[in-house]
């Protein structure tokens, strides 16, 4: 909902007078569009950065699980006792480090992945573009403002940059995490899920209110 | 200035708008969450004491954990969401301009290296002669017959309209034969420069026919079309490379002799030789470092290695020192002879020695004829010529 406003003067470009910002048509089109020109090429790697973000979620949940472990076998009944085992602690310690690791070897590895696909499909989009436009005719250029077609090489280009490499696996990556959270949650508790819920209810109601009260 | 002065208010008050929401929202969800915080902390101490549900201290703390870590998410999640919505804007505007449609062409007779025979009838030859033809296969009869290159053009009756709504040429006749020298003469935006680029098929013209050697050229490939005239306009456009390279950008397979060639025609041979490498010099992004009247050197260079059979000169007005201005009219009456020649002048002693002058005033000649003729009128052109008002 920050984006609203931002939005408006981006896309209404040529609002110097011209009204209200011309409507997305068919943005699903466009999305599915988007993904082809970008993925495309690079179905592979694709396969393994999704693989990378289901393992770092996986990893960072199972982190958090451990905390219930460390509690509930490892701290609370050794309290008091004289001589207490930290061999079976070691262990477990030792086997988180061990999956945090691979959690953190997974985000490196899919970022990394995702430069090289938004890297690649960006200069085959760029690459694209020139050309076809080499093709048009005069009339083209004659008709629109040499600003607007620089605009979208550097602009609208960009901007598809740091969507495809960023923007992208975050949003993947936080629907992952939401699912697993929410899953875990449950198995821990349900009625604490119900609580926790509510509250996220109350906060998704009060940005709709400061919105539409705002403006 | 206003405009831009209006643009960046309008900049300003919307980002500010947005900045304000963010900066309200920010600290208002997470006031919210640290409610959630202590409201789940308290109910799920309450569980973990009675032990309700096998509920442990341990699942509180891992609980509360995930409790922080969950709002993070979501939030973002509306914001990604926004973020590539956004994106969607600035893709749509990629694929409109990689979905625009290319320059058409339904031309079908070609440009071909020809020889003649004892007979004087032309064939098609494999190498480079010297000679050209226009390749014309007639599909009704399944014929190909060749038409020598010579440079005769004919406008018949053109109207022509950058929109079919608002003609801007009318009734325009041109009959330039080989070797004739035509001049275009008006005032601004009396449609000079259209004409010319309605020769090479920059636009299609609304009426009327216009024949290249009897060809119509609509039936002509725009490439090989374009191919057989040469264009010196007032802009010259040179790219990163050496001298030698931008010359021989006229006709790529040019050897060396041929660029010194044209560069010592076109005048321009003296002061490349001056330059630090000579004809090798590298001139970096549209010859930033070079004069003006130097770049139009270059141009006539380029025209003159294609040797093209018609020529569309628009002379340059804009300043340039008097001594390179002389250097490129010689260059240009040279580069002239013995070709079709449309100028758009400006400078009296081009159009002087013209074959025919055109007098142009809103889309139609008005006038044309010699110089000689033209000044016997005592119209439009003498008017121009002498700067004199015409008693009437």
């Amino acid at each position: 909902m920050a984006e609203q406003k931002p939005r408006e003067i981006k896309m209404g470009r040529g609002a110097r007078g011209m009204g209200p910002r011309p409507k997305l048509e068919n943005p699903g089109r466009i999305f599915k569009r988007l993904c082809a020109a970008s993925f495309g090429h690079y179905k592979l790697h694709m396969v393994f950065v999704c693989l990378g973000i289901f393992l770092s979620v996986l990893c960072t949940v199972r982190g958090t699980l451990f905390m219930k472990e460390l509690v509930d076998v490892y701290i609370l009944p050794m309290i008091g006792q004289k001589d207490p085992d930290f061999i079976p602690l070691r262990n477990a310690i030792i086997r988180m480090v061990i999956i945090l690791a691979v959690g953190i070897l997974s985000t490196f590895t899919y970022n990394k992945l995702m430069i090289y696909v938004s890297q690649g499909s960006l200069k085959s989009i760029r690459t694209t573009l020139f050309e076809r436009m080499e093709n048009l005719p005069v009339k083209y250029f004659d008709t629109h403002s040499h600003g607007d077609i620089m605009s979208v090489y550097t602009n609208d280009v960009d901007t598809l940059r740091q969507v495809i490499s960023q923007t992208m696996p975050q949003l993947l990556n936080s629907v992952i995490t939401v699912v697993s959270i929410l899953i875990s949650m449950i198995a821990l508790s349900l009625p604490l899920t119900f609580v926790t819920l509510f509250m996220v209810a109350v906060m998704l109601f009060a940005s709709k209110a400061v919105v539409s009260g705002r403006f | 200035m206003e405009d831009f002065d209006e643009l960046n208010e309008n900049l300003y008050v919307s980002a500010n708008n947005a900045n304000k929401y963010v900066n309200i929202m920010g600290p208002i969800n997470a006031q919210l969450g640290n409610v959630s915080y202590v409201l789940v902390a308290i109910v799920g101490a309450i569980f973990a004491i009675g032990n309700f549900w096998g509920f442990t201290l341990g699942s509180l703390a891992s609980f509360l954990t995930f409790n922080r870590n969950l709002n993070m998410p979501i939030n973002q999640i509306s914001q990604q969401f926004n973020t590539v919505v956004m994106a969607l804007a600035g893709a749509d505007r990629v694929f409109k301009l990689m979905d625009e449609e290319p320059e058409t062409d339904e031309g079908y007779v070609m440009l071909v290296n020809a020889k003649k025979d004892d007979e004087g009838n032309i064939t098609e030859s494999e190498e480079r002669t010297g000679l050209w033809a226009w390749k014309h296969y007639h599909k009704a009869e399944g014929t190909t017959t060749y038409v020598e290159l010579k440079g005769d053009v004919v406008f018949n009756d053109v109207d022509f309209g950058y929109t079919d709504e608002k003609i801007v040429l009318h009734n325009i006749d041109i009959y330039a034969t080989p070797g004739m020298k035509i001049a275009f003469v008006g005032s601004t935006g009396a449609g000079k420069t259209t004409i010319t680029n309605l020769i090479n098929r920059f636009y299609d013209i609304q009426d009327g026919k216009i024949r290249y050697d009897g060809i119509n050229i609509n039936k002509i490939k725009k490439a090989d079309l374009r191919r057989s005239l040469g264009i010196v306009l007032q802009d010259t456009h040179l790219f990163t490379g050496t001298i030698k390279e931008n010359i021989r950008y006229g006709r790529l397979d040019a050897t060396d002799e041929e660029v010194v060639a044209a560069a010592k025609l076109a005048n321009a041979h003296s002061f490349i030789r001056h330059l630090p490498l000579g004809y090798d010099t590298v001139i970096t992004g549209d010859g930033g470092s070079l004069s003006q009247g130097q770049r139009q050197l270059l141009a006539i260079a380029r025209a003159a290695i294609a040797d093209p059979p018609v020529l569309i000169l628009d002379e340059a007005t804009s300043s340039i020192d008097t001594r390179t201005e002389k250097l490129i009219q010689q260059g240009m009456d040279k580069l002239m002879k013995g070709r079709t020649t449309f100028v758009i002048a400006h400078r009296l002693s081009t159009i002087k020695n013209s074959d025919c002058i055109m007098v142009l005033e809103q889309g139609r000649i008005i006038e044309r004829g010699t110089h000689e003729q033209l000044l016997e009128q005592k119209g439009r052109y003498y008017h121009l010529y002498t700067g004199n008002q015409i008693a009437s």
